[in-house]
């Protein structure tokens, strides 16, 4: 046995130039830009609202409002719209979604990024932003169940380069500190419909939903499956339910704030309701809502459950049974103003 | 820091840049080289790069002792030895520790003794089973005259820790690389092209194809093996056949490609074994790089040699296989597949001679071996083996061995896990490459191997732009792990 002399994996091919080789690179990157659109068209992506477009806004801005929570905290930059042209820009809702997020994730967003901004002070010493009066934690019964494995969204969607390079400095590149960087690339890729559908699906349904539409039968079975899934998830979350690191993490949320001369407010987020059975109704929401109570109410924090009483249907989530779709987004907003929120439009603490 | 992650895909720019904007010269290009590769294993194994270091000087220092011929004999061999012990002691020690006391505590247990051996869990310093072999090869060669040792310690070290292939290999040989590194190297567009080509063909087998067939068809067997029905068990062994080339083999690409980038040509380590029609022939397709290292370093020098192995052929190939299962990890299941492998090759050793035998007397036996029948039979033969061979390689003890043997024969029931249309379809396309990847290496693909190697580069262009937007479809995100690594 010897090695073998010709590398037989690389197919052997007559020698080549750098045109050759630039005409080779030019069609492909032509490729490459021909399907990108091609995936632009059919499932364009969508911007959907990070913590850095949060921590932007803070830098140049002056809110009166803070909410805080996971994706769901999208919805809160609907109500910002509304509650903006109601009281004539006078309040002004920073909305700040920490995607796949729990709560240890919203107080570590919180305590590394929101805080250092609202706490700076101009020359005289006095606070820059002295409009903050209220805050909200968006919470629902998935944040207080411990997640099993570090929330590998953390350092994707909340770090900075300096949160990363010090996490690097201290274990070194790891699966973990890789998602911010990962993370990063995607962004940079912004303009690209394909590296933005890595992961998501949505040009594969796209193009199933051109080549094939569902037929109502399909859908249906399909829904029939999807809530099935969910309802088991939602009874099952009763025995995950108040984990020691989250709500120790919900309460040094509300202190914080609190110190800060805040009033706090926690929102327990609208549910689908195909996706929550009599059991679960009976089980895990009341007792998650309970356990929340018991957490913040001897604070003097109100405690806003919209789980069930959202005038919100089924139609109003999204393919996901997860999030509540714009014009869903809209009529919350549009209702929460009137209702429970009605609040934020009234005299300030 | 993975060949397909977006770490590398960061680091490898910066590192290309550096190498081809300085100045050509040999000193700096290795310099380059071997910062990066300083950069690459600190961000795998920090704790390690000491052991790494350490080791790479001592074997470059006593290197020069072995091959001055002004010093005793005894000198040299002992400064061999010592080199060879220290690369052996820190591979037995990291590698193996925890596997012998638990050996010895198993042993004293059935012989009803009291033992008061504990298991000791050592963790393995990442690339270890392949920087050592590369310098105990460096080692041999020195002291056999095959080569001259290394002048320079930079570009010796270039040589050991060169980052593309210190974590999984192909384990190079001195004789090869070093020359390469003598001197400085030019940006060709011949090899330029060759690179890029080999790690998108390591990209799509790796990022694409193992990653895809592992999560659909094979972990959920191999999860629970003897559950699911007879199917799903066969599907898994063959999609792990699948998954475990395209991993390798893709990885060895993606390393025979950066370094192309980077001038330098590495061993090839796969060459379409699946095309093989005897055990022996397998081999010489298979992880080529170990396997001539094994051959060259162990069974060569055992068979020819002075000692008692001399012209055991059968017990040698046994014993070197054995030795291999080892290597590939502390295990038993490891060490079962070896000898399974060893016994094979003692078996087709022994068939090949009695054949010859044959042969000699009557022609017709000859003519029988040509036969479309034989050619079959011995590739039907050779495959099955090697893909039985393979539940002992992928299994975490015996015990699943035996219960995923027993799924085979249809033991369970079902599929673990309903596919989709978009799994199905990967599935197949994964399979089918791998066709195609084997038929495109026979005498008949001929003219569809010209004709490749004559299309116009537009054309390559929109083939190689098409082949980069199915990856990023339908590569999965997040697993950048490689199953050789670990070993």
């Amino acid at each position: 046995m010897s090695h073998p002399s010709t590398p037989i994996d690389r197919v052997p091919r007559p020698a080549t130039t750098w045109r050759r080789l630039a005409v080779t690179v030019l069609f492909a990157v032509g490729t490459l830009v021909a399907a990108d659109r091609v995936a632009w068209w059919l499932a364009p992506p969508a911007h959907l609202r990070e913590v850095e477009d949060a921590m932007r806004e803070l830098e140049t801005g002056d809110p009166t409002v803070l909410a805080i929570g996971s994706s769901h905290g999208r919805t809160f930059a609907v109500i910002d719209d509304s509650i903006r042209a109601r009281s004539a820009g006078r309040e002004r809702i920073l909305a700040v979604p920490v995607e796949w997020g729990k709560l240890t994730a919203y107080a570590w967003v919180l305590r590394h990024r929101l805080l250092p901004v609202l706490d700076e002070t101009d020359a005289d010493g006095r606070p820059r932003r002295r409009s903050l009066r209220r805050a909200i934690i968006i919470t629902e019964w998935w944040d207080s169940c411990p997640y099993g494995s570090p929330l590998r969204n953390l350092p994707a969607r909340s770090w900075t380069w300096q949160h990363y390079i010090a996490d690097v400095r201290q274990h070194g590149l790891t699966a973990y500190n890789n998602n911010f960087l990962g993370y990063r690339w995607s962004r940079f890729w912004h303009g690209s419909a394909l590296v933005q559908d890595r992961g998501q699906r949505r040009l594969l349904t796209a193009v199933r939903q051109r080549l094939a539409p569902a037929s109502a039968e399909a859908q249906q079975a399909n829904f029939e499956v999807q809530t099935a899934m969910w309802r088991k998830m939602v009874e099952d979350g009763a025995s995950c339910i108040g984990s020691a690191p989250e709500m120790d993490a919900l309460d040094w949320m509300v202190d914080t704030l609190q110190a800060r001369g805040l009033e706090v407010t926690v929102l327990l987020y609208p549910r689908m309701p195909a996706t929550l059975s009599e059991r679960a109704k009976a089980t895990t929401l009341p007792q998650f809502a309970e356990l929340v109570r018991a957490a913040v109410g001897p604070k003097g924090v109100s405690v806003i459950d919209l789980t069930t009483s959202a005038p919100l249907t089924d139609a109003d989530f999204g393919a996901d049974f997860d999030h509540i779709v714009r014009a869903g987004n809209a009529r919350l907003a549009g209702w929460a103003l009137d209702g429970p929120f009605r609040f934020l439009l009234e005299s300030r603490p | 820091m993975s060949l397909t992650g977006v770490a590398f895909a960061l680091f490898l720019p910066l590192v290309l840049g550096a190498y081809w904007l300085l100045p050509r010269r040999a000193v700096l290009q290795n310099a380059v080289l071997l910062l990066a590769s300083l950069g690459f294993y600190l961000s795998w194994s920090p704790e390690w790069l000491l052991l790494l270091i350490f080791g790479t000087v001592l074997d470059f220092g006593l290197a020069q002792v072995v091959a001055d011929e002004r010093r005793p004999t005894g000198v040299r061999r002992l400064a061999l030895g010592v080199a060879v012990a220290a690369n052996l002691g820190a591979l037995l020690w990291f590698k193996y520790v925890g596997f012998l006391t638990d050996a010895m505590h198993a042993l004293f247990a059935a012989a009803g003794l009291p033992s008061s051996a504990t298991a000791m869990a050592v963790v393995l310093p990442l690339g270890l089973s392949y920087y050592t072999l590369i310098r105990i090869g460096y080692l041999l060669d020195v002291h056999h005259r095959r080569i001259a040792p290394s002048r320079s310690l930079l570009e010796f070290a270039t040589f050991v820790m060169f980052f593309p292939q210190i974590i999984a290999g192909p384990i190079t040989r001195a004789g090869r690389m070093l020359p390469q590194l003598r001197d400085a190297r030019r940006l060709d567009p011949t090899r330029v092209a060759q690179g890029a080509n080999a790690f998108l063909l390591g990209w799509w087998m790796k990022g694409y194809l193992a990653d895809w067939i592992a999560p659909a068809l094979v972990e959920p067997v191999f999860a629970d093996p003897g559950a699911a029905g007879a199917a799903a068990h066969w599907l898994a062994l063959g999609g792990y056949a699948v998954q475990v080339f395209g991993d390798f083999a893709g990885y060895s690409l993606l390393a025979i490609g950066v370094a192309a980038l980077l001038g330098l040509e590495l061993p090839v380590n796969f060459d379409r074994p699946f095309l093989s029609r005897s055990m022996p022939e397998f081999w010489r397709r298979w992880h080529i790089s170990l396997n001539t290292w094994l051959f060259d370093y162990l069974y060569g020098p055992w068979v020819t040699g002075t000692g008692w192995l001399r012209g055991r052929i059968a017990l040698t190939l046994v014993l070197v296989f054995a030795l291999s299962g080892l290597w590939h990890g502390a295990r038993w299941t490891f060490v079962v597949w070896g000898l399974l492998h060893g016994l094979a090759l003692a078996v087709h050793h022994g068939w090949d001679t009695w054949y010859r035998a044959r042969c000699r007397v009557d022609r017709r036996w000859v003519t029988a071996r040509k036969h479309a029948a034989y050619a079959l039979a011995a590739w039907l033969l050779t495959q099955a083996w090697f893909l039985g061979s393979l539940i002992l390689f992928r299994a975490e003890d015996l015990g699943s061995v035996g219960r995923f043997l027993r799924g085979l024969l249809g033991q369970g029931t079902g599929f673990p896990a309903e596919m989709d249309a978009i799994t199905l379809v990967n599935c197949a396309v994964a399979f089918g490459f791998i066709v195609v990847h084997h038929l495109l290496a026979l005498p008949a693909a001929e003219r569809v191997r010209s004709l490749g190697a004559r299309t116009p580069a537009a054309l390559r262009g929109i083939f190689y732009g098409g082949v980069i937007v199915w990856l990023l479809v339908f590569a999965p995100l997040g697993r950048g792990t490689f199953i050789y690594a670990q070993f």
